[in-house]
């Protein structure tokens, strides 16, 4: 596993961010994290980085533990994050060239490139650039030595769509076998390159799977009766966000089975007119699991 | 990689560094014609602190801003995620304030050494000390600072919090509330203060710096900060004793003094104020004191004194310093006192002055008690004596360094001033001579008890220390008459003795059972009005 992590804690003062979480990111894969505002996914990267020191618990990089993470892993990842300050005063170019001899493998090319695709402007101070910019000079920082694994905190936050797809474009030429660790709230824009999710909630993973499971179980359906009716027993847990309007009732069956759906709702429901089950987006999955808990916890 | 990060340190901050360092140039030009120009401009004798304290401020500054160039706190900074090893960073923000700060100043007040006509040694001597002390009272504190903020703005409200909070405890509640005053500050000791800031800076940096960089412990760090700061604080609060000891362990030549005896000497009478003051006119009491075994050619110099005020049969009413003012009153020099060996006799007798609260002196003066004192004293010896034109010289005179003579604007004095590389001595006797015509003017004498090490040089104003004697000659008022007087310049020379100090010690004085009142000063004609 390129990234492990073991009942991780962290406490700032008396509000526990992390509450023992645990979760591993395969070697080769696309894992995002994803949870709502202050669900722990900055602080768990920022662990991952030793950015921040755990309370308790350990999160091991390449094999190591993050709190001993030095030079030789530092040269092997790529992080990115929304609020990455940079040295204001000094130019594109001259960070850059900066950075340069600190990493063993940067390729000069591959930086050339990635800046002209980019369209940054060498000659302009970081500090003159738009938030976009500076998100796209973090990219264009992060890549040039082709890192083992790229860290990606919230990169799309307050990027316009040209930028966000300008940015993916270049992040996913850049993939190869990268392990990319993404948490982001655009979850439209990463579901086309995750192969792995983790969902987090209140500083605990509340589950992690491959998104190809996870698009595998979850699906939509919608269930058209000849009347309005109440389920005739308790509704399967399985079933998220199950709601009536008329003789039309739907919800998310988060345990897809197609041999058995059929058989579940007609134990439920009499008069079935139709079933239509769809696959649903990781933005839909996002947002019924994040209301359930949601409502869950009020 | 050091290299890399001071490059773009330096990129980033040589505007900054440039101007704090032209302020520093500008500052030695300043003083450079503030020497020579006769008489200065007035406006330059302002401008010239004001540019010393402005190129340290600059060179704080910088020092800080250096370290926030990958500021330690905080989860933003960019470096955190950069393949750069901690301890390149360090080498590289240490290297930058050697390169940017400190050489440049070494550089300007070397320069501003050789521009007086110091020696190429001593200016280089100066300089490096000079550079020593803005390391260590400056540049590593400043480095410390930075390392434990993020910003410029916090470290600037850290700074303003450690201002108040030392105002607050030692300024208000020790001194003002509890009545407890440093013994060191205001003595030929206060040097030790310097030398815990030196040793305090020193080892707080080799601590802070790698805790802050390799450990990024910024709570931990700022604690040490600050017990740090309130360490050195709290060393101006040691023991006189502990001060004294130290001192006297570093005597040039232990028992020099050993033959000095001091004793109450009630022979000597009361103390007669000078005619036309008033009696009573302040708290002070006059100690008559007999001083004996003063070697020839020497000096000896109060340092400090403790009192204790007891009744006949031992009991304390009172105790109390009497080196410096004693709670608040007089200054520094009020209770001074120095006795100067003479050729004829060993003995000297002198009166003592020691202010009283005016409350312990109301409550206990007519009661009978005995008075107790512990003196710390210095004894200096003659070290060189030299002898200059009276004008126009130009000499280098042993410690006071390079030296020239003239006569001041108004035409009364013959000005003596000397700049020298290193501390120059703080015992002098200047006298105006005709030895063919056998005339010689008053002398004039000082001294002045600061015993601080060589090795510690002075932030202001610069590496330079300069010494200035006016020896008059003519009397505008007429009350006055020189035997050798402006006409008989041309012959004349001053001859300069220089005195060191050689040994540090204590005397205790008992006085028998008496009335406070009765040392008090006595209105009345002349009578020995000289002392202390």
């Amino acid at each position: 596993m390129t990234i492990e992590i073991e009942n991780l804690h962290k406490a700032f003062g008396r509000h526990e961010a992390l509450r023992g979480l645990s979760l591993t990111v395969p070697e080769g894969s696309a894992y995002a994290l994803i949870g709502a505002n202050g669900a722990g996914k900055t602080t768990t990267i920022k662990t991952v980085m030793n950015i921040i020191r755990p309370t308790r618990g350990v999160t091991r990089i390449l094999g190591v533990d993050s709190r001993r993470l030095d030079v030789p892993q530092l040269q092997q990842i790529g992080y990115v994050s929304e609020n990455q300050d940079m040295p204001a005063r000094l130019t594109v170019g001259q960070y850059l060239a900066y950075l340069r001899p600190f990493y063993r493998s940067w390729d000069d090319d591959l930086e050339r490139s990635i800046v002209t695709e980019l369209r940054l402007p060498r000659e302009r101070r970081i500090g003159d650039l738009s938030h976009g910019m500076r998100m796209k000079m973090a990219l264009a920082c992060a890549l040039p030595f082709r890192p083992r694994i790229l860290v990606l905190d919230e990169p799309f936050s307050g990027l316009d769509p040209l930028v966000r797809d300008e940015f993916m474009e270049r992040m996913l030429q850049g993939l190869g076998d990268m392990t990319v660790l993404i948490s982001s709230h655009e979850l439209s824009d990463i579901e086309g390159i995750t192969t792995h999710v983790g969902f987090i909630d209140q500083g605990r993973l509340l589950f992690q799977e491959s998104m190809a499971d996870l698009s595998g179980r979850f699906r939509a359906v919608r269930v058209t009766l000849d009347a309005m009716m109440k389920p005739q027993a308790p509704v399967p847990e399985a079933w998220l966000q199950l709601a009536t309007a008329g003789s039309v009732v739907t919800f998310f069956d988060t345990r897809f089975d197609a041999s058995r759906l059929a058989a579940q709702i007609a134990a439920l429901f009499r008069g079935v007119r139709s079933i239509d089950v769809q696959p649903v987006a990781l933005r839909t999955i996002f947002t019924t699991l994040a209301r359930t808990s949601r409502d869950e916890q009020s | 990689m050091i290299a890399n990060i001071l490059r773009k340190d330096i990129r980033l901050l040589w505007p900054l560094a440039a101007l704090a360092n032209g302020m520093n140039l500008c500052s030695a030009i300043c003083h450079y014609l503030r020497d020579q120009l006769v008489p200065p401009p007035p406006s330059l004798a302002q401008l010239t602190p004001l540019l010393s304290v402005l190129s340290l401020l600059g060179m704080l500054v910088v020092a800080v801003v250096a370290m926030h160039q990958d500021a330690v706190p905080g989860v933003r900074q960019d470096w955190l995620i950069r393949p750069i090893w901690r301890r390149d960073l360090i080498l590289a923000k240490i290297a930058f304030v050697l390169l940017m700060i400190q050489a440049p100043l070494w550089l300007i007040d070397f320069g501003a050494a050789l521009a007086d006509g110091i020696p190429f040694p001593a200016a280089c001597v100066a300089a490096t000390v000079r550079n020593f002390a803005v390391l260590c009272e400056l540049s590593l504190p400043a480095m410390m600072v930075g390392a434990i903020t993020r910003s410029f703005v916090e470290a600037f409200m850290l700074c303003t919090a450690a201002l108040i909070g030392y105002i607050l405890f030692f300024q208000v509640v020790l001194a003002m509330v509890l009545g407890v005053k440093a013994s060191v500050p205001e003595t030929g000791a206060i040097w030790m203060v310097d030398a815990a800031f030196y040793v305090t800076a020193s080892v707080g940096a080799a601590l802070i710096l790698p805790l802050q960089y390799f450990r990024r412990r910024t709570l931990l760090a700022r604690s040490l900060v600050g017990l740090g700061g309130a360490a050195i604080l709290a060393w101006t609060f040691m023991p006189w004793p502990l001060a004294f000891a130290m001192q006297r362990s570093l005597a040039a030549e232990p028992q020099a003094a050993r033959s000095v005896q001091l004793a109450f000497d009630p022979r000597l009478g009361r103390f007669r104020l000078p005619p036309g003051a008033a009696p009573n006119a302040t708290n002070a009491l006059y100690i008559p004191l007999k001083v004996a075994g003063v070697p020839e050619d020497a000096s000896v110099l109060l340092d400090h004194a403790e009192v204790r005020i007891t009744t006949a049969d031992g009991a304390l009413l009172y105790k109390g310093k009497s080196n410096i003012s004693v709670d608040g009153l007089g200054s520094m020099q009020d209770a001074q006192f120095e006795i100067r060996g003479a050729r004829s006799s060993s003995d000297a007798y002198i009166h003592q002055r020691l202010y009283l609260p005016p409350a312990v002196l109301a409550r206990i003066g007519d009661r009978p008690v005995k008075l107790g004192i512990d003196y710390s004293l210095t004894l200096f010896r003659g070290a060189a004596h030299f002898a200059v034109p009276a004008v126009g010289a130009h000499a280098t005179i042993g410690k006071l360094g390079e030296c020239v003579t003239r006569v001041d604007e108004e035409g009364d004095d013959v000005l003596v001033r000397c700049l020298s590389g290193r501390r120059q001595p703080t015992c002098l006797t200047e006298d105006l001579e005709d030895a063919t015509a056998g005339l010689r003017n008053r002398e004039v004498h000082f001294c002045i008890g600061d015993y601080t090490p060589a090795i510690f040089g002075s932030l202001l104003p610069d590496g330079i220390h300069r010494t200035g004697v006016e020896l008059p000659f003519f009397d505008r008022s007429g009350s006055v008459h020189y035997p050798l007087d402006g006409s008989k310049l041309a012959d004349s020379r001053v001859e300069i003795e220089t005195l060191d100090a050689r040994d540090h010690f204590m005397r205790h004085v008992d006085t028998p059972v008496l009335q406070l009142a009765d040392l008090g000063g006595q209105a009345g004609g002349p009578g020995r009005t000289s002392t202390p």
